[in-house]
């Protein structure tokens, strides 16, 4: 998925063109799906936040920069912080969720320590090089969404240490990527 | 806390971005990306290297109901089909939904028995119980606005008010529409922002006469949904 392909996708939408939306969500409407199922392992709460999110990249496609980055990355966000929000609200955030492969399609149920990386960008090589826990912390939040106190019941370790593990990986990150 | 420190903004702005800055702090950082450029800026900037990860997900196509509900709640006239998405012969999906909206809505007229207020012009309704499924108001919503109907089983305190408030998806913060009625039928306007699609629940909340002095709920009593028609 070429960055190029969807701007104009994205510049014909904030015109009010329907094809061209209709396009970009043929474009991206998996991958997102994707990110949102992986995340609420709810495939009706995924369909919703899916729903949700181009309805406003729909209404907001006129407020992208290219200064915010990719395309992707921007319709990104955008399912993100709409699967979280429905995270919080349905409260599913529960251990056996975290386990329970039923709502996933079988191609998901790897763990998100177990992807085969196939875009090796600079985050993917400085993800490596953090410890163990930290990978394994940021990889729960980012991929499952998972607060500090879930992080310390799913990985059994106490709150400092867990909220150290994160601040400290981040940090690490920024580090490695700003070199 | 210090905003100006930038190793600071960098790291809220991660946890931010990776969903770990929850409750109040995240609200207090959307705030504070309304107002400062180098709040934003970090922000995008994460969201860039982060959501790299997505990469690595594999793709899962979703139903073709998806599209079409989006694709009504932009232009609810004239829905754009996109080729190369899947046309199930049968929308169990949208079978289920007319038999479940069909089956509250007979639900509701059931449990309220007296004279449903419900006009030709409804285009949802929604009611709220107590706990002991005791019917209490009863909404009917139109192009007009809101028409709200106390039960004759509503038993309302006389130094209190009512107040109705939604909650939109994906928003925290509810949003008034007005004082109900203790007994009666009472008309609202409805708020520019009232779009069923929108609306994840409907709140009661108890008041000091005059309805809320904050802007928020004082005390949440009951909660519902609409129910489309």
């Amino acid at each position: 998925m070429e960055t190029d392909e969807l701007l104009p996708l994205l510049s014909a939408t904030a015109q009010g063109n329907k094809q061209a939306f209709a396009k970009l969500y043929n474009a991206t409407s998996a991958k997102l799906f994707a990110i949102s199922l992986k995340m609420l392992s709810n495939r009706a709460h995924a369909e919703e936040a899916l729903q949700d999110a181009f309805v406003k990249i729909w209404h907001n496609a006129s407020d992208y920069q290219v200064t915010k980055g990719t395309v992707i990355s921007w319709m990104i966000s955008i399912v993100r912080y709409r699967s979280l929000d429905s995270l919080r609200y349905h409260k599913v955030r529960k251990e056996q969720s975290l386990d329970d492969d039923s709502a996933i399609s079988d191609d998901l149920t790897d763990s998100p320590l177990a992807i085969d990386y196939e875009d090796k960008s600079k985050l993917v090589d400085c993800i490596e090089q953090l410890d163990e826990q930290q990978k394994q912390a940021i990889h729960l939040a980012y991929y499952k969404g998972l607060t500090h106190s879930e992080l310390v019941d799913h990985i059994d370790t106490p709150l400092g240490t867990v909220k150290s593990w994160i601040r400290r990986g981040l940090q690490q990150l920024q580090r490695c990527l700003t070199l | 806390m210090n905003y100006d420190n930038q190793k600071l903004i960098d790291m809220l702005a991660a946890e931010y971005v990776l969903g770990t800055l929850k409750g109040s702090a995240r609200k207090r950082f959307q705030r504070l990306m309304l107002s400062s450029n180098r709040v934003r800026e970090a922000t995008w900037m994460w969201e860039q290297h982060l959501n790299n990860l997505a990469s690595s997900i594999k793709s899962v196509p979703p139903d073709s109901h998806v599209w079409e509900a989006i694709s009504q709640r932009i232009d609810p006239q004239q829905a754009v089909v996109p080729n190369n998405v899947i046309q199930p012969k049968t929308s169990i999906w949208q079978a289920w939904s007319l038999i479940a909206t069909a089956a509250s809505i007979v639900l509701a007229l059931i449990i309220w028995q007296p004279q449903t207020p419900v006009g030709q012009n409804t285009q949802q309704i929604a009611l709220f119980k107590d706990a002991s499924e005791k019917p209490l108001w009863f909404i009917d919503i139109n192009e007009q606005g809101l028409s709200i109907k106390a039960s004759d089983k509503l038993t309302a305190r006389t130094d209190k008010d009512y107040e109705l408030w939604m909650i939109l998806k994906g928003q925290d913060a509810p949003i008034s529409l007005g004082l109900l009625p203790k007994d009666g039928v009472k008309s609202l306007l409805k708020d520019s922002r009232f779009n069923a699609q929108d609306i994840a629940l409907l709140a009661i909340s108890l008041e000091p006469i005059g309805g809320s002095p904050t802007g928020s709920p004082t005390e949440v009593l009951y909660t519902t949904e609409l129910i489309l028609l």
